[in-house]
């Protein structure tokens, strides 16, 4: 198994405007609930207050996202290390 | 509703879909175009030939037609196994937030089971619990699966369940969950039941853990009157419940949400019969007749289920799949001569 990347559930009361690049990772994708919100139209769903936020690195370094991210002023509550297990990622789409 | 005008045009989004469903589509509105002419069709097209063609379901054009019409009929659509094809009906009860998934479980003349006098409704919540799909392989052995719980979505969904059991005259409002293990989801599921319940003195309000609704509803389904369920129980539960009346060729289901709602047949698409002119228009007309009702076109409805129950009533205006002989086309004309 190979870590290529994180989910990291960060709490806010919109869409939270996460860094789209910090710590070597990129942003993917932001979902509420497991729906997509971002990138693209925010559908018109009830948000609830935690947002997965989708982030991916050639070189993941996942304590310095997570302090990256604590320093840019995010409150994260619930992180999920993504890996690829061989040629298949180990994660589900978003 | 409010105060509606019957006498006005009323567009309808329909979702013909694939396999058997533009012929129980096309059946279906040419009975309700005969029982209610005000009735104005928009077309909208989503299923298997679009995924083939576009390799998605439905367009964005075709959610904003459903979005702006705010009312649909849908005939079955197919999602492919395998192949990263997201379902159609999951695509579109997350986009227009139908929040609940409303299942009518009554016994129907003529169609034999073992129960008789069932009547109950199962309210599904329809985004949250394991349908967002977020899964993680931890490690080589292990897989999981994030559940999603909220107290905002709970409370919408069980106060929805309370005022529909208002609306329709029921009296009690039982709520399935299995908070003796999972306690802090399903706690936090059964908490905003027992919150929103406190709103309604006039109906009663009870729990039951879903293993022990499944047993009492395979004993004494009679019993039950409005059951709330998470999504996952719900989906396993409301399928059980079809099973209880006639199974899934005879079971309606509504998607509906504050801004929208969706009705449709809960069988599939059955492309093994589709275009031989056998297949049962039954489950998509009580959508319908469920879909006049919510437009509180009333009278319609009750014209409509007298005239459907009237045809299943009678061994020889049947279709196959029920024990007669009609296909799709001679049901549908006795139907209308039922009207």
């Amino acid at each position: 198994m190979k870590l290529v990347g994180m989910d990291v559930f960060v709490v806010s009361s919109g869409l939270p405007k996460v860094p789209e690049k910090i710590a070597g990772f990129e942003l993917k994708a932001i979902s509420n609930r497991g729906t997509k919100v971002w990138p693209g139209a925010t559908p018109s769903i009830q948000l609830t207050d935690s947002f997965g936020c989708r982030y991916l690195s050639p070189n993941p370094q996942p304590l310095a996202l997570l302090e990256a991210l604590e320093k840019a002023g995010f409150t994260w509550v619930h992180v999920e290390k993504l890996h690829d297990f061989g040629d298949k990622p180990g994660y589900s789409a978003l | 509703m409010g105060s509606v005008n019957l006498k006005a045009m009323q567009k309808i989004a329909l979702i013909r879909g694939d396999g058997i469903g533009p012929e129980i589509s096309d059946a279906v509105t040419e009975i309700l175009n005969t029982a209610c002419p005000q009735l104005e069709w928009v077309p909208v097209e989503a299923g298997l030939g679009l995924i083939e063609k576009i390799g998605k379901g439905i367009t964005d054009e075709g959610i904003k037609t459903l979005a702006e019409t705010r009312i649909s009929l849908k005939g079955p659509t197919t999602t492919p196994v395998g192949g990263g094809h997201r379902s159609i009906n999951v695509t579109i009860r997350k986009t227009l937030d139908l929040f609940v998934n409303v299942r009518p479980v009554r016994s129907i003349p003529g169609v034999e089971t073992p129960f008789k006098n069932v009547d109950m409704v199962i309210v599904r919540e329809n985004i949250e619990d394991t349908y967002g799909g977020v899964e993680h392989r931890q490690s080589e052995d292990l897989a999981q699966c994030l559940r999603f719980i909220t107290r905002s979505g709970s409370i919408r969904c069980h106060r929805y369940a309370f005022e529909m059991a208002r609306r329709e005259k029921r009296k009690r409002v039982t709520c399935v969950h299995k908070a003796n293990i999972m306690k802090i989801t399903d706690g936090l599921w059964l908490d905003a039941f027992r919150e929103v319940a406190k709103g309604y003195p006039d109906i009663q309000a009870d729990d039951i853990i879903v293993d022990n609704c499944c047993m009492q509803m395979v004993s004494k389904p009679q019993q039950f009157d409005v059951l709330v369920l998470p999504n996952l129980f719900g989906d396993i539960v409301s399928d059980l419940g079809a099973g209880l009346v006639g199974g899934l060729g005879v079971a309606s289901g509504a998607n509906i949400g504050t801004s929208g709602a969706i009705f449709e047949p809960v069988h599939g698409s059955a492309p093994d019969i589709a275009g031989k002119g056998l297949a049962n228009p039954t489950a998509m007309l009580f959508s319908a007749i469920s879909m006049l009702r919510h437009l509180a076109r009333i009278d319609e409805a009750n014209r409509v289920e007298r005239a459907l129950l009237a045809t299943l009533g009678n061994p020889a205006t049947r279709t196959k799949d029920l024990g007669g002989t009609l296909g799709t086309q001679d049901f549908k004309r006795a139907l209308i001569a039922n009207l």
